[in-house]
């Protein structure tokens, strides 16, 4: 694993960011008192319209009305605050490791283009990014996205149902290995393909590597130059370390960069817990662990290293 | 009638059965030769990379003459070999081993071992060697391939039908690469 130096992080956090921070940490304590007031109300316009339901008829089909209304509020509160904190100090908090931070919803249509171009998702109709981290990590540039991608379906009756097919950290770097094809690492699935348009499948020799992955590419020589033991090796063990689904992109025609890492967390990546003190310390360097989780995978696969890949 | 009928059904099963596994057993051969001739590729760019690292190297290696010659040898040698034969695998797996010997010749040598030339050679030398390992590990594996589907029932009916490719051998390491490296001799 990766040691990143937080003492520059310590400095930061007590000069620049824990100052400004009391206020926030009342505004939330507010948040939450509006917000619970907010679900009482309704609860108690709930129980009124229920009651009522007895005397006046088709009154239970307002009945949602006030739920949607109080959890449309409670959600635009939550990330109303949840945006003030991301402006006041991400910027700060990611420059303590040397990195910059910035709005993700501007590359919302290049995760598309890699989507795209990949064929690593079968189906997806929305991508949706809200953090983006850029700078470089043992000399290698870097981006890393927070991405939500998901699908929606729409049943007979008009009721839409939003799929997930990925929720994460999408990471953009490169390797230093002549890269003459396109390589697809996806978690083994239950059926496989034998091809991915005009990717084909690359059967592997390390049993365990077959059994948490499937391979696709356009060469299956040009393939195996990349997919070394070694690297097979290590990416197992960024797998099985991290316990997280890894599917990796390889492509030297998609961005300037030329492998993504889409790193599966399942959550709303850096975002701070609205039931938990914004004074704790701790929830900032929680924020950046998440970060610098995702970037193990270059230290663990050795990427910035040319030979032994 | 109806019988008939349950007949004909068994018998298109049992055909289209037949004909799925006729045609990945052919499929397997074909992928298998697709391996061999790209072993061959790699092979090729080997052999002419070689004549570029002995003429520098000789300049600096006067002692070496007797590798030199086994190189030179057993090249010709490799390169007359029908592409993909057996013949030709086994010749090559003897080249590496001879070439293993040379390069650990060269760490005596070091002035030659830090002349621009050499280091581009040797550069490039080990990006083709990088590429041969990854040809033969994609010829063993589709050689595994092939040798399921030709011997386990029903497609092993099919052999007789890629009878040129029966017989391929896995790649395996000469002797002399198995030697064990002394590590003394990199420390001096």
């Amino acid at each position: 694993m990766a040691n990143f130096d937080y003492s520059n992080f310590d400095k930061i956090y007590e000069t620049k960011i824990y100052p400004e921070l009391a206020p926030l940490e009342e505004e939330r304590k507010k948040l939450i008192i509006q917000c619970a007031v907010a679900i009482v109300i309704v609860l108690v316009l709930s129980c009124i319209l229920v009651y009522l339901s007895q005397y006046v008829e088709k009154i239970t089909k307002v009945a949602s009305i006030p739920w949607a209304l109080a959890i449309f509020y409670v959600i635009a509160r939550v990330n109303n605050y949840k945006q003030t904190i991301k402006d006041k100090f991400y910027q700060k908090l990611f420059n303590s490791l040397g990195f910059q931070y910035s709005s993700g919803s501007s590359s919302e249509s290049m995760i598309t283009h890699i989507c795209r171009e990949s064929d690593i998702f079968n189906r997806y109709d929305f991508v949706e990014s809200d953090d983006k981290i850029t700078g470089e990590y043992k000399d290698l540039p870097f981006t890393a996205l927070d991405t939500y991608i998901y699908y929606e379906t729409t049943d007979s009756k008009g009721r839409k149902t939003q799929h997930t097919i990925f929720r994460g950290i999408l990471l953009s770097t490169r390797i230093n290995k002549p890269l003459k094809c396109d390589i697809l690492i996806k978690e083994d699935k239950l059926f496989k393909a034998g091809s991915i348009k005009d990717k084909k499948v690359v059967r592997l020799e390390d049993p365990e590597f077959e059994k948490y992955f499937e391979v696709y590419a356009t060469d299956q020589i040009e393939s195996r130059y990349i997919l070394t033991t070694a690297f097979m090796n290590r990416l197992l063990n960024y797998r099985k370390m991290k316990k997280r689904p890894v599917e990796v992109v390889l492509n030297n025609n998609i961005t300037t960069d030329n492998v993504f890492f889409f790193v599966k967390t399942n959550k709303d990546n850096f975002e701070v817990p609205i039931f938990h003190s914004i004074l704790d310390k701790q929830i900032f360097l929680n924020i950046l662990k998440e970060l610098t989780d995702a970037l193990d995978v270059i230290n663990e696969l050795k990427l910035e290293q040319n030979i032994g890949l | 009638m109806g019988t008939l009928i349950v007949v004909g059904i068994i018998a298109l099963v049992i055909c289209g059965g037949l004909y799925s596994c006729y045609v990945g057993v052919i499929k397997n051969r074909n992928t298998l030769m697709e391996a061999k001739s790209g072993i061959d590729v790699q092979f090729k760019k080997r052999y002419d990379l070689i004549p570029n690292i002995l003429t520098i190297a000789s300049k600096f290696m006067e002692h070496e003459k007797e590798i030199f010659i086994k190189i030179t040898e057993l090249r010709s040698q490799a390169m007359s070999a029908p592409a993909g034969s057996n013949e030709s695998l086994e010749l090559n797996a003897k080249l590496d081993g001879i070439l293993g010997h040379l390069k650990v010749a060269m760490e005596n040598y070091p002035t030659l071992k830090s002349d621009t030339a050499m280091l581009q050679a040797m550069q490039t030398y080990n990006e083709v060697e990088e590429h041969i390992a990854a040809a033969r590990r994609f010829y063993n594996s589709a050689l595994t391939q092939f040798n399921n589907s030709v011997m386990i029932f029903p497609s092993s009916l099919f052999k007789g039908f890629v009878a040129d490719a029966l017989g391929s051998k896995y790649y395996e390491c000469d002797e002399s690469e198995k030697v064990s490296i002394n590590a003394g001799d990199f420390l001096k």
